[in-house]
């Protein structure tokens, strides 16, 4: 990327409501220099704030727009955090900035890393998750708010000379975003693989194959009972699988639409009602 | 150095590779037994039986006595689960030892066929006929109903109890009455199986549970195969152990013995195969007694293990030079042999004094599984 485009507010504009910023473009070494280099203030606030993205209108209220950055707040790290971060993201291009609360015990921080091309909104939050999910499997923990495609960041302020913990800069290559999104979407795909999985194993683990084998049989039944036979089978076959110990409902929600589905919508009552009695009937012989 | 990190491979959970086929697998990793080490290991571990060379321990077998109604099956089923709940040394069933088990256990007899009059006056006789102590009885748990069912309420109960660990035995009479699924339909005779097997992995105890499953064939003239066992072939299929018992009548119909022909048995030895046993039980005085064909097994025949076990509860403790000289075998056998006991921890290292000299020896551990109780943890 040439030219990056961000969103700018001044303190002014930052302390207005509602936030307007102004959408800038610079070149990437220039913003970096911009992000690291530390303001003296007393208030975090004091040199205003930035957006990654190119906020239409410069509109941060519900603002979207392509994001030129990729950022990530860590508040949760401990001593030596800044090198071991910057470390680990060698082969990126980016900053490393320590925040205005940092310490050297809690040298909080924040990643800036430089996509190799701007991210659509819509393309932001897959490549955001998968920026947090992969820190955090390097033992990152990053603050998920950052995950907002709105987010603004406070300037780069210190409160004093001594306090400054100094920036980090990585010197490596830009993220390779198709490659990022691509393998952000294969761990989406294996997600959902395994939410549809535990689904469909769902009700057969709660019953046990004996008794799903039991309803299979019982469906069968009804399924081919003669005409004339029809509410025979029905009140055998729900007596049957109340023995196993299957409630009226459960029954129903096995055998009641087989049965409609052959002897017909009018008859709908009629199954509830005999499925109930089955069951009751059970309940007495019991 | 710290690893980099890299965006742009995706985080997959773990997946088998050609290094590690089990990683990211933790289920089949719990059950699969692999490597040279762990498989040689399991195929030096000594069989142990339940029924000497017929039915294994521990490993929750399912056992079926197979034949025609009023053959004997029962009878049989009967006196094994009696010299199973016996306490004390090892009884005889058809002249092969029947390994009690452990105390604290039970064996659970679902007699579907009979009342609990007539179910009660056959196991009495059971233990009379297998010599079995009177503790016996009270070891076992009889159910006589006509109408349990597999899956039903009483049947979720016996589950529990197998389930705290406090079953060795289940002996179901019959298979056709406790199951009532379609006999022909392979899914639902494989639903039983899956059924009986869930049950018996559930038990917690070191010994999973044997199961006597007694079973009728269908009618057919001629003589009977396991084959002819009513139901699908997966009834058939799902034996660990087949044994079809049949009988002979005299002219009024009257039994006059029965034969148990063994058709199938896991990892049976061609040239160890137990032949078929005619047996017949007959009322002496007041007492009714089981008359068999087979020879009472003789120490010879014995695998050398528990030839070894029975040198040793003979004689105490007993050195490795003893035990070759009583055995008559080499010496390399006698170390795979006393290595395998070690494994299975039935021996232990013991000393013995000869003319003032002292010797390493071997003797018994008191945790043979008939002399030490298994204690469960009912969570019922």
């Amino acid at each position: 990327m040439d030219e990056l485009a961000i969103t700018f507010l001044t303190a002014e504009r930052f302390r207005a409501r509602p936030q307007v910023g102004l959408v800038i473009h610079q070149d990437w070494h220039s913003l970096a220099r911009g992000l690291a280099w530390p303001h003296v203030a007393s208030r975090k606030d004091a040199y205003g704030a930035w957006c990654p993205a190119a906020l239409e209108g410069g509109r941060v209220k519900g603002g979207r727009g392509p994001v030129s950055l990729l950022v990530a707040d860590v508040d949760d790290c401990h001593e030596g955090a800044l090198d071991r971060e910057a470390e680990a993201l060698r082969n990126y291009a980016g900053v490393i900035v320590p925040t205005f609360s940092a310490t050297r015990a809690r040298p909080k921080n924040r990643i800036v890393l430089l996509p190799s091309r701007a991210l659509a909104p819509d393309e932001f939050s897959i490549a955001w998750g998968k920026l947090a999910r992969t820190l955090a499997v390097a033992g990152i923990t990053v603050d998920r708010g950052c995950k907002n495609i709105n987010r603004l960041y406070y300037a780069c302020v210190t409160r004093s000379p001594d306090a400054w913990l100094g920036a980090r800069v990585l010197t490596g290559e830009p993220i390779d975003v198709d490659a990022m999104l691509a393998a952000a979407r294969a761990e989406m795909a294996e997600q959902e693989e395994e939410r549809r999985t535990r689904e469909r194993e769902r009700p057969i683990a709660s019953t046990g194959r004996y008794i799903a084998a039991a309803i299979a049989r019982a469906r069968e039944s009804v399924a081919t009972a003669p005409e004339g036979g029809r509410h025979e089978a029905l009140v055998r076959e729900a007596y049957s699988l109340a023995r196993l110990g299957l409630s009226a409902s459960d029954i129903e929600s096995a055998l009641l639409e087989t049965f409609v589905a052959r002897a017909g919508e009018a008859r709908r009552r009629e199954g509830v009602r005999a499925i109930r009695d089955s069951v009751a009937a059970r309940g007495t012989a019991a | 150095m710290t690893q980099a990190i890299d965006f742009t491979v995706p985080i997959l959970r773990d997946r088998p590779t050609a290094e590690e086929p089990l990683r990211g697998l933790p289920a089949l990793a719990r059950v699969a037994l692999m490597g040279a080490e762990r498989i040689r290991a399991e195929a030096c571990r000594p069989r142990v039986y339940a029924w000497h060379e017929i039915v294994e321990r521990g490993i929750g077998q399912v056992v079926g006595l197979v034949g025609p109604p009023g053959h004997g099956k029962t009878e049989l089923a009967m006196m094994l689960l009696a010299a199973r709940m016996h306490v004390g040394e090892p009884l005889s069933v058809l002249g092969r030892e029947v390994t009690p088990a452990p105390i604290g256990q039970y064996g659970l007899a679902i007699e579907a066929e009979h009342g609990e009059g007539s179910a009660s006056r056959r196991y009495l006789r059971a233990v009379e006929m297998v010599g079995a102590s009177e503790g016996a009885l009270g070891r076992i748990i009889i159910i006589a109903r006509k109408n349990v069912l597999l899956g039903d309420e009483v049947w979720q109960d016996v589950a529990k109890l197998i389930a705290a660990g406090l079953v060795s035995d289940v002996l179901i009479d019959s298979l056709a009455r406790v199951a009532r699924a379609d006999a022909n339909d392979e899914q639902a005779q494989a639903a039983i199986f899956d059924e009986l097997h869930r049950v018996i992995e559930s038990s917690p105890a070191p010994e999973k549970p044997i199961v006597w499953l007694v079973a009728h064939t269908r009618k057919k003239e001629g003589e009977i195969d396991i084959t002819d066992m009513s139901g699908s072939a997966q009834r058939v299929a799902q034996l660990d152990v087949g044994i079809v018992v049949t009988a002979k009548r005299d002219s009024s119909g009257k039994v006059t013995s029965s034969t148990a022909s063994f058709k199938r048995l896991r990892e049976g030895d061609p040239d160890r195969w137990p032949d078929a046993i005619e047996f017949a039980i007959r009322r002496e005085g007041d007492r009714y007694v089981c008359e068999h064909s087979a020879p009472q097994s003789t120490p010879d025949d014995l695998p050398l293990e528990d030839r070894i076990v029975e040198i040793l509860r003979t004689h105490g403790r007993v050195t490795k030079n003893r035990i070759r000289v009583l055995t008559r075998r080499n010496k390399a056998d006698i170390e795979t042999a006393i290595t395998s006991l070690f494994a299975a921890r039935r021996i232990r290292s013991a000393e013995v004094e000869v003319k003032g000299t002292t010797y390493p020896a071997f003797e018994l551990r008191h945790s043979t599984p008939y002399e030490t109780p298994y204690v469960a943890t009912p969570d019922v």
